[in-house]
């Protein structure tokens, strides 16, 4: 039981992660971004692109894929979401999943449907923390987690910029008249939800394989988000811990299939219990 | 115009007039062609065809029955597939266990899919707008893997064999027969759809769409409609899941992933949300697209291998573009293809002079007056967004200057005294909302430097509208704004608002005027600071209230704080001219007193101008040296402060004569 914990925790990390830069996405748009999971999923692809068809180094195309996956989700906003503003919910949302199909399609032509491992520079190694068996990259995976995590919630709290993230976030008009280029501002936060995507996308498929089937760990980043509510940046870290255990402990007592239905279903208890999300506050809604 | 979205509210409305009976007879002659071709088909077209026919309109009823939830009702669900699934896995179970008649089984797969998708909405619509989405991809997702569990317990990884269906004894064996099957399918699909959208819950839904909130605020059962509707369109889609499962004979839970919701959805959308014949277009643009795209694939050149291998991602990229183009470029999908050339023809029929001279106009103005509202501080309040964008575009499209005429004569003279063309010079400036409500007329201003500018009128008399004009919020919101606004000669006019802030006119909004996640001092910091007189230690002297709250939320604040705090940011930005909408509103008498006299210190500095507009004539009397009045659009009157000898006389100039309270 100890175990599926230590695992549910490395998982969860990645998770918080994704779960950060949706969460980022909803509260300054209020939009779901449903290609979250194939922004994941293409990190590992061009990372692997960059190293074999490229010759880059491993450290030289993580940094290449982290940085266009960032440049993707900003350019989504500029070309696309940004036409969409102001209009029904689901406009925005329909455009996500327009780009689902879009990049899946992109993948398929480009790499094919197959799995492949990544070539990491280091080994995976079984590592025993206080009897608890755990891997070093799950170990690297939570400390990652923590300084991502950590070095935004001080952006946002601590600095102009961050004042202004929120600002656009929280009354995007009141911030253009002021001065706020709040078009920019989305497009940062996109540019952060993409880079954190793909982190814990190249963090995933290094300790497993990559692969289509990474398009699932983002769409069940969706409840991690959730269940810790969408409010704060912590929200998302409790959340991200909630599924990573539940996932890892479905998977142990039913298979691989199970863990989309478990962690949806913790999604549908936590919702019911608390609306707004462990973590989360009522909003009044003017009519 | 047969406007798509709100089918109830515009035939009940429209006039019949001579065009409408023209227009009706060929819809006639053009539905009945179609019946006729429908029914016909079988006896041409060949095998293949029939087969392909009969795929699509299964496939359009459950686009229908999905459309019914996401273009009516407005809810984007992620479950349909599940739905489809749930239905598909009640007529297998039903049919291999119980070995149930074909109509029975159908009734059951209803019945099925109905329930859960009750029990799905009666659980995610206590989560507010958004968040039915999860409650759907939770649906989706468990439902899958619940059917995985039964398939792999009852029947095997390969799925439930379905046997021929028998209707009264009559075996639909063939392609023909399921061509009819799946059409009267299809047909009855659009027709509930139909019937619902004309009774008293599809104009709740109409409602509830545009906003919730005051949708239950004028007493529509909110939960009742909502899911009402979820129901019946799941009922649908299990019917559709069934019947498709007796089509392809056999039922495999692999079908039903999310993908198959995605591909829905897409479906609805390219077809068009919220119409009728929306599911029907979509489901053909799917079903016949691998032909299409097929045909192209393999007359590529030998060479491009890749693509050549590919025509299914092929087709899939080319899905996933359409639907972005979709909701880009026409929001209403191929049935607004449609309307866009009606638009066009009328428009031609127009030119020509055949029509008399209002008829066919009544349906899009009233449309537009009836239900196109804002609120009183001109904000777009409805949330539907393919409508409004339609309605603008029929704006631009049926020449604005024929049905809104701009009064220029009013303000000819007004411009004559704009020769000095520095400081704020708003000329003959228009503000249409949706093509529809002409919310400012023509009307001119000036704020030279250093002056302070009153504009008053009653409410709704145009004044936040031309504010916002102004800041270039408008442009954002598809508003239309016509005329010339410069700042020291500079046009203003294609500016973003942030840019129109950055040059130097900053607006002090009505409401919302603070950011109350963000301490006091936080909410200085978010504008650039770009002023050479004021700074934050400015600011505490200025008013000492936000000093002690610095660290303080502002959604703490009292009014007269919130308003110091607006101030202040304002102040801040580096404004040339300040526009300061609604001074007063909701201040108490002393905190007004103490801003007002803070104001006026500032004002008093010089090199600072100041449109101020607002209600309280005393207040405008004492702040401004010269006032416009604002009376439905225009201007009425202007002059310096000394001409309106008293407030009596300056309110009697906006709220009418009697209005004021003689002492």
């Amino acid at each position: 039981m100890l175990d599926i914990i230590a695992d549910g925790i490395t998982l969860g990390a990645v998770y918080a992660l994704v779960a950060t830069g949706f969460s980022l996405i909803f509260r300054t748009m209020g939009l779901f971004n449903i290609a979250q999971g194939h922004l994941l999923a293409l990190a590992p692809y061009v990372l692997y692109a960059l190293m074999t068809d490229h010759g880059w180094s491993f450290w030289s195309a993580a940094v290449g894929a982290v940085a266009l996956m960032g440049a993707i989700a900003a350019a989504t906003h500029v070309l696309l979401l940004r036409r969409l503003l102001g209009r029904e919910h689901w406009a925005a949302i329909m455009v996500t999943v327009g780009l689902v199909i879009v990049l899946e399609a992109v993948m398929e032509i480009l790499w094919g449907s197959n799995s492949f491992q990544l070539d990491t520079p280091w080994e995976l190694r079984r590592v025993v923390v206080g009897g608890v068996e755990t891997t070093n990259v799950g170990i690297a995976s939570v400390m990652v987690a923590i300084v991502a995590i950590g070095t935004l919630a001080v952006t946002f709290q601590g600095t102009t910029f961050g004042a202004r993230l929120r600002a656009a976030a929280t009354n995007p008009r009141l911030a253009a008249v002021s001065g706020v280029n709040i078009n920019l501002m989305f497009a940062v936060t996109w540019a952060i939800a993409g880079v954190l995507a793909a982190v814990a996308g190249i963090e995933y498929a290094s300790v497993t394989v990559a692969g289509p089937a990474l398009v699932g760990l983002g769409l069940r980043s969706f409840p991690a988000a959730l269940v810790g509510g969408l409010d704060s940046l912590p929200g998302s870290a409790v959340g991200g811990l909630i599924v990573g255990i539940t996932e890892s402990w479905a998977v142990s007592q039913f298979g691989a299939e199970a863990a989309d239905a478990a962690v949806f279903a913790v999604l549908i208890v936590a919702l019911t219990l608390r609306p707004h999300g462990v973590l989360g506050r009522a909003h009044a809604q003017r009519v | 115009m047969p406007n798509g979205y709100e089918p109830a509210a515009s035939s009940d409305h429209r006039r019949p007039s001579r065009s409408g009976q023209r227009t009706r007879a060929a819809v006639t002659a053009v539905v009945g062609a179609a019946v006729v071709v429908v029914l016909a088909l079988p006896m041409f077209a060949s095998d293949f065809t029939v087969y392909l026919a009969a795929t699509t309109l299964l496939v359009a009823a459950s686009a229908t029955s999905l459309n019914l939830v996401l273009g009516y009702l407005g809810i984007l669900t992620m479950g349909h597939a599940a739905l489809m699934g749930l239905g598909a896995f009640a007529a297998g179970l039903s049919t291999s266990e119980l070995d149930l008649p074909f109509l029975v089984v159908i009734v059951v797969a209803g019945a099925a899919a109905g329930l859960i998708g009750l029990g799905v909405a009666l659980i995610s619509l206590r989560w507010q707008g958004i968040y039915v989405v999860l409650g759907t991809l939770a649906l989706q997702f468990i439902a899958l893997y619940a059917l995985h569990r039964i398939q792999n317990g009852v029947v095997g990884p390969i799925g439930f064999q379905m046997p021929t269906p028998e209707v009264f004894g009559f075996e639909i064996n063939s392609d023909t027969r399921w061509y009819y099957t799946s059409a009267v399918l299809a047909a009855a699909t659009i027709a509930v759809v139909a019937l619902l959208t004309r009774s008293h819950i599809g104009r709740a839904w109409v409602a509830l769409r545009r906003n919730p909130l005051a949708a239950g605020a004028l007493g529509i059962n909110v939960t009742r409609v909502t899911v009402l509707g979820f129901t019946i369109g799941s009922v649908m889609t299990g019917v559709a899941g069934a019947v498709s499962g007796y089509f392809t004979r056999t039922v495999a839970a692999d079908t039903f992933t999310l993908g198959l919701t995605i591909e829905y959805l897409s479906m609805v959308l390219i077809g068009g949300a919220g119409t009728l014949a929306g599911g029907l277009l979509g489901a053909v643009f799917y079903t016949w697209l691998p032909y299409g795209v097929n045909f192209f694939v393999e007359r590529l050149p030998e060479s491009w291998t890749t693509l050549r291998n590919h025509a299914f991602a092929i087709e899939n990229a080319i899905f996933g573009v359409t639907i972005i183009v979709v909701l880009l470029v026409e929001p209403g999908g191929l049935m607004h293809v449609g309307s866009r050339l009606k638009a066009r023809a009328s428009r031609a029929l127009r030119a020509s002079g055949a029509r008399r001279p209002d008829a066919g106009e009544p349906t899009k103005r009233r449309g537009g007056e009836r239900y196109d509202d804002h609120d009183a501080h001109g904000l777009r309040r409805s949330g539907w967004g393919p409508t409004r964008r339609v309605t603008h575009w029929v704006a631009t499209l049926t020449s604005s200057a024929s049905r809104l005429p701009v009064r220029r004569g009013t303000s000819t003279s007004a411009r004559s005294d704009l020769r000095s063309e520095e400081g704020l010079v708003l000329d003959a400036v228009d503000v249409v909302y949706r093509g529809t409500i002409h919310a400012v007329r023509g009307i001119s201003l000036s704020v030279g430097p250093g002056e302070v500018v009153g504009l008053v009128g009653a409410n709704g008399a145009g004044k936040t509208s031309t504010l916002r004009a102004v800041t270039g919020f408008l442009r954002v919101e598809h508003a239309r704004v016509g005329g010339r606004i410069e700042l020291d000669g500079r046009s203003l006019t294609n500016f973003p608002p942030y840019r129109v802030a950055r040059s130097g006119v900053v607006l002090v909004p009505e409401r919302d005027k603070v950011f109350g996640e963000l301490t006091v001092a936080q909410n200085l910091s978010v504008a650039p600071v770009r002023s050479r007189t004021f700074d934050l230690d400015n600011i505490r002297s200025l008013f000492p209230p936000l000093a002690a709250r610095w660290n303080q939320r502002a959604g703490f604040l009292s009014g007269g704080e919130r308003q110091m705090l607006a101030l202040g940011r304002a102040l801040l930005a580096g404004p040339r001219v300040l526009l300061v909408d609604e001074l007063s509103q909701g201040l108490a008498p002393r905190a007004l007193e103490e801003i007002s006299r803070a104001l006026g210190r500032i004002l008093d500095r010089g090199g600072l101008s100041a449109l101020i507009v607002d209600q309280n004539a005393e207040l405008i009397m004492q702040l401004a040296k010269r006032v416009y009045v604002m009376e439905v659009g225009r201007i009425v009157r202007s002059g310096g402060v000394e001409d309106f000898v008293d407030t009596r006389q300056l309110q009697a100039a906006y709220l009418g004569e009697r209005a004021v309270v003689q002492p």
